[in-house]
């Protein structure tokens, strides 16, 4: 509850003006029942219809106040509601953009995603559902109390202290089951998220190995899983509405009762007899949607326990206090330099030495899993080192923010994601003030002039998730070009080759190497070997040996056998 | 095919083909509703005689059975209550189980094609999701909102025509104007779930580019832009509630101002002598109930309109055509020689064909590299071997059986695959390792990996054992096309149909899997497409597709 309330920070008016909106309108309704009980028990006296004008106005009133302040309620409700989550959701992106990717990479992004975004309509359904109709129901059983007491203390004290037992008891059911199904409904729901997620995008492998079936089951499994826990909750859920049902019959018994006995000893006008009846009944109607919205407290705690969860996660690479120095020389220095796969994994590079600037260029070569990307990872500031030093321009770099780094140094990465957008739309966020010719010339030089001059609507050409496909060839020189535009003055080019023919990747590794920039190639493949300044041959993250392509040919180690193979 | 874009009802008849739950959801709803309806007039008759009673000077003994009444009503209904809640959410559950089985399975029998996986997996999960409050808070409260009134102003009809005429005028206004309102905000509600759709979309989208964006600096845009979408589709929901809410302005007004009339109308009866005290009282407590399940109902809105909605997607999904899928019967030989003749595939939308007159000979046993440059449909030609994409002209055989005339299930036996870019599935390394074999033991899965030239994985602190993340998260490309090699080589198939199976590996573990695809050979029906050399030239014979003219291929 508290947890939930702390969201609310600069935005409390909205919620007050919510409960107040909401108490009103469950007043007005009281005050018109009662006031009709009054009117038709005051006829009954059979006085002067002047007598009754009062009573007559006061009811068309209640009457009209009611639907107007109804209406209100539910659009500040809402309103608040939604413009928190809004908020909420932007703040959980931010902090997966803070995170990623390198404070990202335990988690399975789906079920982040999943995750956030069912925590954030858990969280809209607690406030709009749980928050306020218990925040209104404890303001009505205040000033219901407070108005049965001044005809009947012991009627007004009975109706307060059954409002307020029955509101606990409903609360206390709601939120204990409701914080055991959130424990447990939650991971139930991701497993099923999961499944599901197997069998749609695997679906093709799934049938041609004959494990259709059980991935169908394993889903049925999880489906089954979740729905006992449901059924749990239901009966909790059920509870609730037993519980409030039993409350207000029996709030209304005993109000009759010491009524009753009030009047017949001549202690009550036995005309308020009716009033206080009608007012009891009236009371109640706020805590009879409190079941069915106290089960959304549990998972809007739980979401919120989860969204801070990510708030609090430390970042990837601590950032500096300062911008670090005004100019950067485009010079980057390893030394003794120890990376690790992720956070608390292994090491992937040990004792590492490199030295990147304009005009060099290296190649880093070695089996896969031999501890190249990470070097790129480290490189780009995307994980900070366990060990050694890493300088731009003789700065430590960590003195220096993140994207300075990476204005210095940038990539065109293994697994580079293509935007859902036109080709251009994709080119450009290397820069956004490129020409349709700088970006035309940027795909002549990885050799794709030919695939867009093929392409139907030319730059235009909608590619990446739901465009047009592109091979993975084709996606590895796209991102090339991409990071030829953005004139970074050190370039790390990740296997830019795979999946080309091999007279195209000589050609495009020609190309990346005569930029004049600091290069680090990292391949696979063989080309443009022998033009590097120094090849880097690391196995199981590290340095094997190191030179230049004739010099480790010359050594005959594990560089010679690599290329006599 | 009924109904895909025509108006949505309340409920969907369609629902009703999943059978069971649903009926017997629906049966005993309306027999509580019943119940619920009986339970609120005697109450409201007993309160009516308690107050009458005390106007007229009684004690508490006086009144003694009517309070003992009360307690036992009071009793009733709170089981009533209890009642509903679980009956409801049962069946909300079991609706959708069904649903979503049937999804699943509808997504099996397409082979993964012709359906877009996001909005597939979209209505899997939260379309379905949304089912849950339609079923177990929506409908029941249909039920309620239809008998409620009726034994209400039935009730009304006996103890004060007068008042039964005026809650009768003024009950149809409230379906009236949420009819209204409902016809209004529907199109409304659609564009509100695409709005959800495409948040959702754009949230996963970003995510997954946001490395890249990294590397350039714009990151931040991208949190900008998102910010956007999300208070865009904040400003769409709340235009569209304040419309819905009118609805509930509407029902409200209708509802408090007859049941002011109500009141003034009986009191100045009352004060003329023509109705009796105790009717009246009763009629002033039992008049708002005629209003109470119309109001609630009215406060399900989202649960309706989302679930209604939600339910329509997944039936649509459901009813839309299944895609073409193989149906031959006929046994398939073991260990085949495959046969291409003058095969030409085609897609629709493309102008040239992806395959144009191509033909294959392979001997069983034999080990033959289909070599092209990308784009050139080698991974289309394995399709056709598989069975898994029909041809247009010319003929495919194996064993000189046509292949779309094999028992697909039965064919697909026997062939092992490694497809260009693979999928890894939940779980281990192991675990992915065995899809190809489901009873291997962690010898075999070893020597597969160790053969694959995933030594890496054995080398892992958790080995084998080591649990992947989505997707095989965790591994690289070129890792995890090694493991999907593994899965392939540990099933025990004559045929082996490999989509690159190099196309990741450095030249020392490319020789490695090579070696591999070398011993293999004479036992095994090898094919692997592949544009590498250095894999053509070990295969006993190659066939070199043509390079797809620029344009042609597009």
């Amino acid at each position: 509850m508290r947890r939930l309330l702390s969201l609310w920070r600069g935005d409390r008016w909205r919620l007050a003006a919510a409960v107040a909106t909401g108490t009103g309108t469950v007043a007005a309704g009281a005050g018109l029942l009662a006031t009709g009980a009054y009117l038709i028990l005051r006829a009954g006296l059979h006085p002067p219809i002047l007598d009754l004008t009062v009573a007559i106005v006061g009811v068309r009133f209640f009457g009209i106040a009611r639907a107007a302040l109804r209406y209100l309620e539910r659009l500040v409700a809402h309103g608040a509601a939604l413009r928190l989550t809004a908020r909420l959701r932007t703040d959980a992106f931010s902090h997966v953009e803070r995170l990623s990717p390198g404070g990202l990479e335990t988690d399975r992004a789906g079920e982040l995603l999943a995750g956030i975004a069912d925590d954030l309509e858990d969280l809209q359904e607690s406030m709009v559902r749980s928050l306020l109709p218990a925040a209104v129901t404890a303001a009505v059983s205040l000033l219901a109390g407070l108005i049965a007491g001044l005809m009947l203390p012991s009627a007004g004290a009975v109706l307060a202290a059954a409002l307020a037992v029955t509101a606990g008891a409903a609360g206390i059911v709601a939120a204990r089951w409701g914080r055991w199904a959130a424990t447990r409904l939650g991971p139930a729901r991701a497993g099923l998220a999961g499944a599901v997620v197997d069998l749609v995008e695997g679906a093709a492998e799934a049938v041609a190995f004959g494990r259709a079936p059980g991935l169908l089951e394993r889903a049925a499994d999880a489906d089954a899983a979740l729905r006992r826990l449901s059924r749990r909750a239901a009966w909790a859920s059920g509870l609730g509405s037993a519980l409030v049902a039993l409350g207000s019959g029996l709030a209304l018994w005993l109000v009759l009762r010491v009524a009753v006995a009030a009047s017949s000893a001549g202690a009550l006008d036995p005309l308020l007899v009716g009033v206080l009846a009608l007012l009891a009944i009236a009371a109640f109607e706020p805590a009879a949607t409190l079941p069915s919205g106290l089960d959304r407290l549990g998972p809007g705690v739980a979401a919120a326990g989860r969204l801070d969860a990510l708030a609090a996660r430390p970042d990837p690479v601590p950032e500096p206090d300062g911008r670090g120095p005004d100019h950067l020389e485009p010079a980057l220095v390893l030394r003794g330099a120890w990376i690790r796969h992720r956070a608390g994994a292994d090491h992937a590079v040990r004792d590492l030495d490199l030295d990147l600037r304009p005009g060099r260029t290296v190649a880093l070569v070695g089996e896969s899993g031999a501890g190249k990307s990470s070097v790129a990872a480290g490189l780009l500031r995307f994980r900070d080192l366990a060990r050694g030093t890493y300088t731009v321009g003789g700065v430590d770099a960590g003195e220096i923010p993140a994207a300075r780094v990476r204005r210095v140094v940038g990539a065109a990465a293994e697994d580079a994601h293509l935007l859902a957008a036109s080709v251009r739309a994709n080119l450009a966020i290397a820069d956004p003030d490129a020409g349709d010719d700088d970006l035309v010339a940027a795909l002549a030089e990885v050799h794709l002039g030919d695939w867009l001059a093929g392409l139907p609507d030319g730059l235009d050409t909608p590619i990446g998730p739901g465009g047009r496909p592109v091979s993975g060839g084709e996606r590895r020189r796209i991102s090339l070009a991409r990071a030829l535009l953005a004139r970074f003055p050190i370039l790390i080019a990740d296997e830019p080759t795979a999946g080309l023919d091999p007279a195209t990747a000589a050609a495009v590794v020609d190309e990346v190497l005569s930029t004049g920039r600091g290069v680090l190639l990292i391949t696979h493949g063989t080309e443009g070997l022998d033009r590097v300044d120094e090849i880097v041959v690391l196995d199981q993250g590290r340095v094997a040996e190191r030179g230049t392509h004739r010099q480790l040919l010359a050594a005959g180690g594990r560089y010679a056998r690599l290329r006599g193979a | 095919m009924r109904q895909r874009t025509g108006p949505r009802q309340a409920f969907d008849k369609r629902l009703l083909r999943l059978g069971r739950p649903v009926r017997g959801f629906l049966a005993a709803t309306a027999g509580l509703g019943v119940a619920a309806a009986a339970l609120i007039v005697v109450q409201a008759l007993l309160v009516g005689r308690v107050i009458a009673a005390a106007f007229d000077g009684a004690g508490t003994s006086d009144v003694a059975g009517p309070l003992a009444g009360l307690l036992a009503v009071t009793g009733l209904r709170a089981a009533a209550a209890w009642a509903t809640e679980v009956t409801a959410h049962r069946s909300a559950d079991a609706t959708a189980g069904a649903l979503r089985a049937a999804l699943l399975q509808r997504v099996v029998a397409g082979r993964g094609a012709g359906s877009d996986p996001g909005a597939v997996a979209a209505a899997a999960g939260r379309g379905i999701e949304a089912l849950h409050p339609y079923f177990a808070r929506y409908l029941p409260q249909v039920a309620l909102a239809a008998i409620v009134p009726v034994g209400v102003v039935a009730v009304l009809a006996v103890l004060d025509p007068w008042s039964a005429v005026i809650v009768t005028a003024t009950l149809p206004l409230i379906p009236l104007f949420a009819a209204l309102t409902g016809t209004a905000t529907r199109a409304r509600m659609r564009r509100r779930w695409q709005a959800f759709t495409d948040l959702s979309s754009a949230f996963v989208e970003a995510v997954r580019s946001l490395p890249t964006l990294k590397v350039f600096g714009r990151s931040a845009d991208a949190v900008r832009r998102f910010g956007r979408l999300a208070e865009a589709h904040r400003a769409e929901t709340m235009a569209t509630l304040r419309i819905a809410f009118l609805s509930a302005l509407a029902l409200e007004l209708a509802a408090t101002i007859s049941i002011a009339v109500v009141a003034v109308a009986v009191g100045l009866r009352v004060l003329g002598a023509g109705l009796d005290l105790q009717a009246a009282v009763t009629v002033l407590i039992l008049a708002p109930e005629a209003y109470v399940p119309l109001r609630r109902l009215a406060a399900e809105f989202h649960a309706a309109a989302e679930g209604v909605e939600a339910a329509g997607r997944i039936l649509d999904l459901l009813d839309a055509p299944a895609p073409a899928t193989p149906h031959g019967t006929a046994a398939p030989p073991r260990r085949p020689r495959l046969a291409l003749a003058d095969v030409t595939v085609s897609y629709p939308g493309r102008e040239a064909p992806v395959l144009d007159r191509v033909s294959l000979d392979v001997a069983a046993g034999a080990y033959v590299a289909v070599a092209a440059p990308s784009g050139a449909g080698k991974s289309t030609l394995l399709g056709v071997l598989m069975g898994l994409v029909p041809v247009a002209a010319g003929r495919a055989e194996a064993g000189g059986i046509p292949i779309a005339d094999l028992d697909p299930d039965g064919w697909l036996a026997q062939i092992a695959w490694l497809p260009q870019t693979p999928h890894l599935f939940a779980g281990t390394i192991a675990d992915n390792v065995r899809f190809g074999a489901p009873d291997a033991g962690d010898d075999r899965v070893a020597a597969a990996l160790r053969d694959a030239g995933a030594g890496f994985a054995l080398r892992l602190p958790e080995g084998p054992g080591t649990v992947l993340g989505e997707r095989g998260a965790g591994l690289s490309a070129g890792q995890r096309s090694r493991v999907a090699l593994a899965r392939a080589l540990i099933r025990d198939a004559p045929v082996l149909l490999l989509d690159e199976p190099t196309a990741h590996l450095d030249p020392v573990t490319e020789i490695q899997v090579l070696d591999t695809l070398d011993s293999l050979a004479g036992e095994r029906t090898i094919v692997v497409a592949t544009h590498r050399e250095a894999a053509a030239r070990r295969a006993q014979r190659v066939l070199r597709l043509p390079a797809p003219e620029a344009g042609a291929l597009r």
